[in-house]
This record gives structure tokens, sequence and C-alpha cells, in this order.
């Protein structure tokens, strides 16, 4: 039995909270930043994993925010707007805003063995795979969100772009944290809006056409965490630590 | 039998669907149903009201030679080699704006559909849009025929969605750009499907939005893969060549090599 755990950007944190049920879980299939927040916590304490993605979240905060899309709210119409122009031309032109140094910072002192993999997908095969084994590589595997660091090993990023949570690897008896981003909450308004949320909608509708052919049980997230109340969902879940 | 011509989405390569259809009722096909999506949407209306293909192919042949003047703009958008300049214009386009000035051929749209609906049709016809807000499939098949193609057609970026029985309504390609399930569901034993996708359209892994294009492509075409496999007859008119989503100068061409690919095509068993 395998535990599949992740989701896109900053809902993706929110299955941390049902972390606790699989603590003695060492096979899990994980993707993003929930996935990162796992393989720093088996490897170095739940506390430093608090603490690394926190500040990940902080230092790369800006950039997130552009991804996890949506509608701006009325206090950042202009700033946001100027923010996504801005990453929209570096998205045009390089494929990667932070370079592998700011990366790499986030993997210091990951080491060992594990059974934990991170799944992706290999840009130059066009195929799902699995990366395993080594706790480092799981780590920088799940944080090779597209956009934000050039592709891992040149042609790896994380699901969380294809299916939002990992669901390419399921087999019976798996459990899937069924943590998917909520449609309904705001409607696009701008044309590259309109193609973030036709993006999301095929990414839902993968994810829910592989699970149609599954026979796992899931555990629904939902909690929604975005970029409006991110800060304060870590504060919780310090709280809770 | 109940037959029924599914016919995908594909930009300016939709103009290939004309030849099809011309060839298929050479060939004695002629659908009980026609389902269409985007361009599919488009030109499968326009064979449900008219009921003939020459027609069809007519009227096709005039809008293409009258598009070439007049989607000066789609074909320049369509051009390979973009500067940096043009990237950033675009880039705060679409921040700002809903979308790419697409009016002008909208109104043109409107203007000939002449306010018909979907009771007008001589082959009983449906075609399908996204809804935005949820994700699902909304399948059109009654009411105004432009309003339900202006759905149908909302291309993400270029048209803007829209609003239709308080749903927020999309391209219908970015569920399903080719609803052959949603012929099998209406009962229909015999569906054939014109697949207008291409597969060899080089793309690099060194811009972000490259990388996001190739994961977009992999699952269009997983969803692809499903809906076909139920089909009963595929046509491949282009062999899967790659033309431009806005690529309308070579329309005309696109009708005469669909037309001669279908003629070569074996019917046998389907057309009776």
């Amino acid at each position: 039995m395998k535990i599949h755990f992740g989701g896109y950007g900053f809902q993706g944190l929110a299955s941390i909270e049902y972390l606790g049920d699989f603590e003695s879980e060492s096979r899990m299939v994980l993707n993003g930043l929930a996935g990162y927040y796992v393989a720093v916590e088996r490897a170095m304490g739940k506390k430093e994993a608090l603490y690394r993605l926190s500040k990940f979240v902080d230092e790369f905060f800006v950039t997130l925010e552009v991804m996890d899309g949506g509608a701006l709210s009325s206090k950042k119409i202009v700033s946001g707007k100027l923010e996504r122009i801005r990453h929209c031309c570096i998205w045009s032109k390089s494929n990667h805003i932070y370079g592998i140094a700011a990366r790499d910072s986030y993997l210091d002192g990951i080491a060992g063995e594990t059974e934990l993999s991170a799944e992706v997908f290999n840009l130059e095969t066009r195929k799902v795979e699995l990366i395993r084994d080594d706790m480092r590589e799981v780590a920088a595997a799940c944080i090779s969100i597209p956009g934000l660091f050039a592709p891992y090993n040149d042609v790896y990023v994380t699901t969380t772009y294809l299916s939002q949570i990992p669901v390419s690897f399921l087999s019976e008896g798996d459990i899937v944290i069924l943590n998917l981003r909520d449609l309904s909450t705001d409607k696009p308004s701008t044309a590259s809006e309109v193609i973030f949320r036709a993006m999301e909608i095929r990414s839902l509708n993968y994810a829910k056409m592989i699970l149609a052919n599954s026979s796992c049980a899931s555990v629904r997230v939902k909690t929604r965490v975005h970029s409006d109340n991110v800060f304060d969902y870590l504060d919780q879940v310090r709280r809770s630590v | 039998m109940i037959k029924a011509l599914v016919l995908g989405g594909g930009g300016a390569k939709g103009f290939a669907h004309v030849g099809v259809i011309r060839a298929l009722e050479e060939k004695g096909f002629v659908p009980d149903l026609i389902i269409g999506v985007s361009a599919g949407a488009l030109v499968g209306a326009g064979y449900a009201l008219l009921s003939d293909s020459k027609r069809l192919w007519e009227i096709s042949l005039e809008i293409c030679r009258k598009g070439k003047k007049q989607l000066r703009f789609a074909n320049s958008a369509a051009r390979e080699n973009r500067g940096l300049l043009f990237n950033a214009a675009t880039c705060f386009h679409i921040n700002t704006f809903k979308a790419l000035p697409f009016g002008l051929y909208l109104n043109a749209l409107k203007k000939g559909l002449k306010g018909y609906r979907f009771s007008d049709t001589r082959i009983p016809f449906k075609c399908v849009s996204t809804i935005m807000d949820s994700g699902e499939l909304f399948v059109h098949e009654e009411g105004s025929i432009f309003e339900a193609l202006r759905a149908s057609m909302a291309i993400p970026g270029i048209i803007s969605p829209f609003s239709h029985k308080g749903f927020s309504l999309a391209d219908g390609g970015i569920v399903n750009n080719i609803p052959v399930s949603i012929a099998k569901e209406e009962g229909c034993t015999l569906v054939l499907a014109v697949d207008l996708s291409s597969n060899n359209r080089k793309v690099g892994i060194d811009t972000s939005n490259s990388i996001l294009e190739i994961i977009d492509v992999y699952k269009v075409e997983e969803f692809q893969r499903k809906e076909l496999a139920v089909a009963d007859v595929v046509i491949s008119p282009l062999n899967k060549r790659n033309i431009g989503l806005l690529d309308f100068s070579s329309c005309i061409e696109l009708m005469n090599e669909s037309y001669e690919e279908t003629l070569k095509f074996d019917l046998i068993g389907v057309s009776q």
C-alpha cells in the first residue's frame, strides 16, 4: 500500500495536516511543496521541515503567487498585474526565475536512502516517472516546479501541473490524499487567467480520469490554502507541531 | 444503424472538415447526427443546416478567399518567428484585457448565421463547450446556434468565454477535443470521428511556457486517446501534420488535401 500525497501550489500545503495519520508510512508517492515537506521531515524532523518550508514560501512568494493564478484582490490590482507581466516576459524566454543555487540551498543536509518517491514528468521522453531511493533527489524533484527552477537533471519537473496530485502510479489498496483545487472560488477575468484556468481544468480532469479507473481509497482535503492565507496556514501548522 | 459524424477542434485546420464531409457524402456516408467542437462545431453546424456538402464547399471557399484578406490579424499572430517585443506586448495584452480583438470576426459569424436555431438544422446537430467554473462539458442541443458556436469556439486567450444559462462557457476542446463518447451516449451505433490533431510540433524545454505546453499537450493527447478508442472509424485527413491554430493562409489547400485523403479511405460497410 502506498500513500499518494501532494498538490498544486499553495493548495498543496493543505495535505500536511493529514500527514499525522500516516506518520509510520514509508511508502509514499509525493509531489510539490507538500512532498518536499515530507522528505525534509523524514530526513531532519518536523521543526526543520516546517522552518525550511516557511522560508521557501517566503523567499519565492511573489513567483508562487503568480503561479497560483486566479483573480487579483483589489489591494493588488496594479502590483499584481505588473508582477504577472514581468513573470510572463521571463517565462517566454527562460525556463526558470531562480538559479540552481537557490534551489540547492533548500537541499543542504538532506541525505540517506528512502522508500519515499517523487512523481515527475520527464520532458524528454514525455512520460511520468518516479524518482526514488535517494532522499535528496526526492526532495529536489518535488520542488522542481516549472517556472520557478530549471528542470531537475535538465528533464524532470514535478507533476503538479500535470495532475495536481500524484496519481500516475496508483495500485490497488493505495490511499490518495485528494487535494484538488476548487475552481468555483474565483472567476477568471483576463485572458491570462482564462488560459491558466483552461490548463487547470485539464489537470483536474486528467487526475479524475485516472482516479475513475482505480480502486483506491481517498481522503478528501477540505482546507483551502491560497496566496491570501498561506502564512496564516503555516502559522497554524507550526502551532500544532 | 445510427451514424454519427464527430468533428474535432483544430482552429484554422477546421477547414479540413469541409473536404472530409464532401468526400464522405460522395462515398454515400450521410450522418444521422453531427457532433462538433470548436472549429468542428462551426463546420458541423454549416453542414447540419445545409445538408449539402457541395454548397458547404462553395461557401467555405468564399470564406477562405475573404478570410485571406480579413483575417490578416490572425495570420500575423500565427507567424512562427516572434520577437521579444511581440512577447512583451502579448504578455501585457493578456494581463490587461479579456482577450484578443476577435469581435469583428464574431460579428461576421453572427450575421452569417442569421438567427438560426438548432431546430432549423436538416441533420440533427449538437456541439460542446467547457463550463469554466466546474471543468465539465456542456452539450448544446437547443436554442441559438450562434450562441452555441460562440461558446464552443471560445479558444482560451483568444476569444473570451461566453455567458450562457448562468455558466461561463469556453472552447469544448479544453476538456474534450473529439467528443466520441457523447455520440455513444446518444445511442449511435456507428461513430465516425474526424481527428485534426497534430503530433509533430517540435517544442523545446528552454522556456517555462514551452514546458507547460509540453505537459498540456500530453494531457490533451491522453484525453484524445481515450475518446478515439471508442470510435468505430477514425479519419485523420491531415496525417497529424502540424498547422498553426490561427494559420488561415492555407485553408483552401487543407480542404483539397482532406478531400483527396478521405476519398482514399475505405468506407465499405460504413456508408450504407
